[in-house]
């Protein structure tokens, strides 16, 4: 599918995202619920309107483009109409995901067709996309088309939405969840050297949680209550005497109760060389208190030193990741397992298929099948063993090595989803060979990790009128149902 | 030449010896010698007697176990802290707390104090931003002590052992004592050739002499190297006034009490000395300016005959004011007396080094005798420098206690020491404290 010149156009290039309510205010432009964003029509609309009037309604809808799989959907430019009353936090979190605000009231064919050809580049972008079949699920994917696509870098921005404090508004409404992920995708992406950090700030986290709102304590260092009395001290310079300010205080004036003189000026006669704090409860005096942390979120008390003190940086895609963005992460999982198991390249795969089929065919003696495997969640995997994801992989590969021959072929089709061929192999026999596979993958984490993977899976018998493709689709598409 | 020196001086009648030798026979031989050689004859028998009560006081101490502070304020001393507090986790009386106070320090003492806090070496380490001066600081520590005595020392000073546990035994003897100096001694004696000067002094005037005056009960000055007090007496004073020269103001103050003060020459404790007679001039041109102010100055009351009067006091101030300023102008006529005799002048020269020799001869075997078996073998190798104390004490220190007395009577000069900040001198200066 591609995209029309801005000056080709001839129809009003846009679908309003809104409520019931919507379509009498922009009876102009065609309108979907929520509802049909599944609809064909979406990838289709080179411009997404999404109807500020209700900012819950507009927060949710962007929310839903985003998460949508299909590349051609939730890399669309949404545009934010606003009746200009946004504010608040709602109001905040509306606007976040949305490549563009405007006035509701602004809105018609003309300020339709200079938004169109401000984002006609990005149309570009989506039409530059090889075609895939299967839509992105990979979130770390997703997160680096919006980005490449968009080609800015993308800065934290202080929120008090997110636990940790910052946010990056483009690509939140990405993730489902307010939780660690955007970071951690992040964060991966960078690993993986396709998005180049860029440092802004640090910020101090709770070494639980991971929250960055915390409330710094003054302690006594004996008892580590929170009570307490801070007084300044205070240095007579005429006789050295060295006390509370409170020892001072003699009916409004200031008098040493050493020399019996009466205090003038700070600097001059007298000055504060420190702080005396005592402790209400347990009475201990002292000049440092001990300083420690209570977390927002999860109560915990820590100690400053403790805290995690996590680089804050700002995003933008590499050579390398722009890229990767267009073709296809070269993803962690299929990296690892390429190296134990040699994985063939898609067309090789079908090359291998269709010899297959031929031969069957020829002789009808022999039986083959192929068996799918989908590992939904690898992020999650990747996300709770972070660095120590390459060995957990390639435990996983080496499952996948017991299970299968020499004479098997395999390739990835996407990270985490594999296609093997089981030569000479009846569909009965390979449904054994997934469930050795199966129940080693669901032993291997949930004994080590007490994570129970979403694992999907099927053998298809290969004969000759077997459309490979179509059996694909038929098998991604079960997820949904 | 030596040889007719002693000849001029087998020669010489009996007047004619006091006539030329008058400084030497009448003052310093009766003072230094014969008073010392008397009293420590008196004191070490007695020492030995008192073991009895030692081991009663010490008995007490370790039955009642008073919490003891040992304070210790200071200016960019950090580079001593890490030793000061091993030395002190060795101590034989157990029962401290360790207050070191950072008098606006502008090195790197506050991240080792706090380190040292931090991993339990120290109780606390106190930080003040703006410099206030030792007194100052000793006051912040005192402010923030809980301890029933109060052990103030010097961040370079090393204690021995049981250097904690023996300076409290006093106050467990006599309940009149308000106050005990520790005996502190050369450290760096090996350093320089100055170091090794001032070891040899140190255990003629330090440890001697403090023995000698703490036994006539004219003990002037508790070291703030190692010096113990009773809290409530540090209370009722509020602690210590402005230096310099505050560890002997503090010992006036407490003797006006009506307390006593004491020396305790086992109770030893280890400091470092200036590395260089330039660096030694400065410390004493410091050190005997106090004299005058604090003694002809601020406390001239003590010579008051009034209500207020004690005799004890008075006779230690007139000891102090006669032997170190009258006496010291005496040495300046005795030069006129020799140079007028042209004549002899070197052969009663000669004579008085020898004398003098002879002096810090027997004084030293005096401070071996009080050291007994304390006394360290780098001590002993002292001896072989003591034919140069003559000439290191009647020269040297002799003109540089001149000048600083002449400075501070004439100029005030100790109101312009850079040892207190500017403010403070100021101040002390406007109120001619």
């Amino acid at each position: 599918m591609n995209y029309p010149d801005p000056k080709a156009l001839t129809a009003p290039a846009a679908v309003v995202i809104g409520t019931d309510q919507t379509g009498q205010f922009f009876g102009q432009f065609p309108t979907l619920s929520l509802d049909e964003l599944d609809s064909d029509q979406l990838p289709k609309q080179p411009l997404l309107l999404v109807d500020g009037t209700d900012q819950e309604f507009a927060a949710e809808a962007i929310s839903a483009i985003r998460q949508h799989a299909n590349p051609g959907v939730y890399l669309l430019p949404i545009v934010l109409l606003s009746n200009g009353l946004a504010s608040g936090i709602r109001g905040r979190s509306a606007l976040s995901g949305a490549d563009h605000v405007c006035l509701s009231s602004s809105m018609d064919r003309q300020a339709i067709e200079q938004l169109y050809e401000q984002f006609y580049p990005l149309h570009r972008w989506i039409d530059s996309l090889p075609p895939q079949p299967v839509g992105d699920t990979n979130l770390a994917l997703k997160t680096l088309r919006l980005l490449a696509s968009r080609g800015n870098e993308t800065e934290p921005v202080m929120t008090s939405e997110r636990l940790q404090g910052f946010s990056y508004p483009l690509i939140e409404k990405l993730f489902s969840q307010a939780d660690q992920s955007i970071q951690q995708t992040l964060d991966y992406l960078a690993k993986l050297n396709l998005l180049s950090p860029r440092f802004v700030t640090r910020v101090h986290q709770c070494i639980h949680c991971a929250s960055s709102f915390l409330n710094f304590k003054e302690t006594c260092p004996q008892c580590s209550a929170e009570d307490l009395q801070v007084d300044e001290l205070v240095h007579h310079f005429r006789c050295a005497h060295t006390a509370p300010l409170s020892d001072y205080r003699q009916e409004g004036k200031l008098v040493c109760p050493k020399c019996e003189q009466t205090l003038k000026h700070i600097g001059v006669d007298y000055d504060k060389p420190s702080i005396s704090y005592s402790c209400n409860s347990c009475r201990h005096s002292f000049s440092d208190p001990q300083i420690l942390t209570s977390c927002f979120n999860c109560n915990r008390t820590t100690a400053p030193e403790l805290l995690n003190h996590a680089a804050v940086n700002a995003f933008s895609v590499s050579a390398v990741g722009e890229n990767a963005a267009r073709h296809g992460i070269d993803n962690l999982f299929s990296s690892v397992m390429d190296e134990r198991l040699q994985l063939v390249s898609t067309e090789s795969f079908s090359q291998f298929l269709r010899v297959e089929q031929a031969r069957i065919s020829r002789y009808k003696v022999s039986e083959s099948c192929l068996m799918l495997i989908l590992i939904d969640d690898l992020e999650q995997l990747y996300l709770k063993v972070g660095e120590r994801a390459p060995e957990l992989f390639a435990d996983i590969g080496e499952i996948f090595h017991r299970v299968l021959r020499l004479s098997d072929v395999i390739t990835s089709r996407n990270d985490g989803f594999f296609v093997a061929l089981l030569t000479e192999t009846s569909a009965e026999n390979g449904a054994r060979a997934l469930e050795r596979l199966h129940v080693g993958i669901d032993d291997l984490l949930s004994e080590n990790l007490r994570h129970t993977p979403t694992i999907r899976d099927a053998v298809i018998p290969v004969t000759t009128d077997l459309d490979y493709e179509s059996e694909l689709e038929k098998f991604l598409d079960s997820d949904d149902d | 030449m030596i040889e007719e020196a002693f000849r001029f001086l087998q020669h010489l009648q009996g007047w004619e010896i006091i006539y030329y030798f008058w400084p030497f026979l009448l003052i310093d031989f009766t003072r230094y010698v014969i008073l010392d050689v008397v009293i420590l004859a008196w004191y070490l028998p007695k020492r030995w007697r008192d073991r009895p009560l030692k081991f009663k006081a010490r008995t007490a101490l370790f039955a009642e176990r008073p919490l003891v502070s040992v304070i210790v304020p200071g200016k960019n001393e950090g580079k001593h802290l890490n030793r000061l507090a091993s030395f002190l986790t060795r101590q034989t009386y157990k029962n401290l707390e360790i207050i070191i106070v950072d008098d606006g320090s502008d090195d790197d003492t506050p991240s080792i104090g706090r380190s040292l806090e931090s991993q339990g070496k120290i109780t606390r380490f106190i930080r003040n931003e703006v410099r206030g001066g030792k007194a100052s600081a000793a006051n912040t520590a005192l402010h923030y002590s809980r301890g029933k005595y109060i052990v103030h020392i010097d961040a370079d000073s090393h204690l021995e052992d049981a250097a904690i546990e023996t300076i409290l035994l006093p106050f467990f003897m006599d309940d009149r004592i308000g106050a005990v100096g520790g005996d502190v001694r050369v450290a760096n004696t090996t350093t320089s050739f100055a170091t090794r000067l001032q070891g040899v002094e140190y255990m003629k005037v330090l440890s001697v002499g403090r023995t000698v005056t703490s036994s006539l009960n004219i003990l002037r000055i508790i070291a703030g190297a190692h010096g113990a007090f009773r809290r409530d007496v540090l209370e009722q004073l509020r602690g210590w006034d402005v230096g310099p020269g505050l560890d002997g103001d503090l010992s006036v103050k407490i003797r006006k009490l009506g307390l006593r003060i004491v020396h305790v020459p086992e109770a030893a404790c280890y400091t470092n000395v200036p590395t260089s007679f330039r660096g030694l001039a400065r410390q004493r041109y410091r050190w005997d300016r106090s004299m005058i102010r604090f003694r002809l100055r601020k406390h001239r009351d003590v010579f008051r005959f009034d209500a207020n009067f004690q005799l004890g006091n008075f006779i230690s101030f007139v000891e102090n004011v006669l032997f170190n300023l009258l006496f010291n102008i005496k040495w300046w006529l005795y030069t006129a007396q020799i140079i007028v005799a042209h004549d002899v002048a070197l052969h009663v020269v000669i004579v008085n080094y020898f004398m003098y020799l002879v002096a810090n001869i027997i004084s030293f075997l005096c401070a071996c005798a009080l050291y007994g078996r304390g006394m360290t073998r780098r001590e002993w190798s002292l001896a072989i420098f003591l034919p140069l104390v003559p000439l290191y004490t009647g020269l040297f220190l002799r003109v540089v206690r001149t000048f600083a007395q002449m400075m501070e009577l004439l100029h005030r000069a100790s109101y312009r020491d850079k040892w207190n900040p500017w403010k403070v001198s100021v101040i002390a200066q406007q109120e001619q404290l």
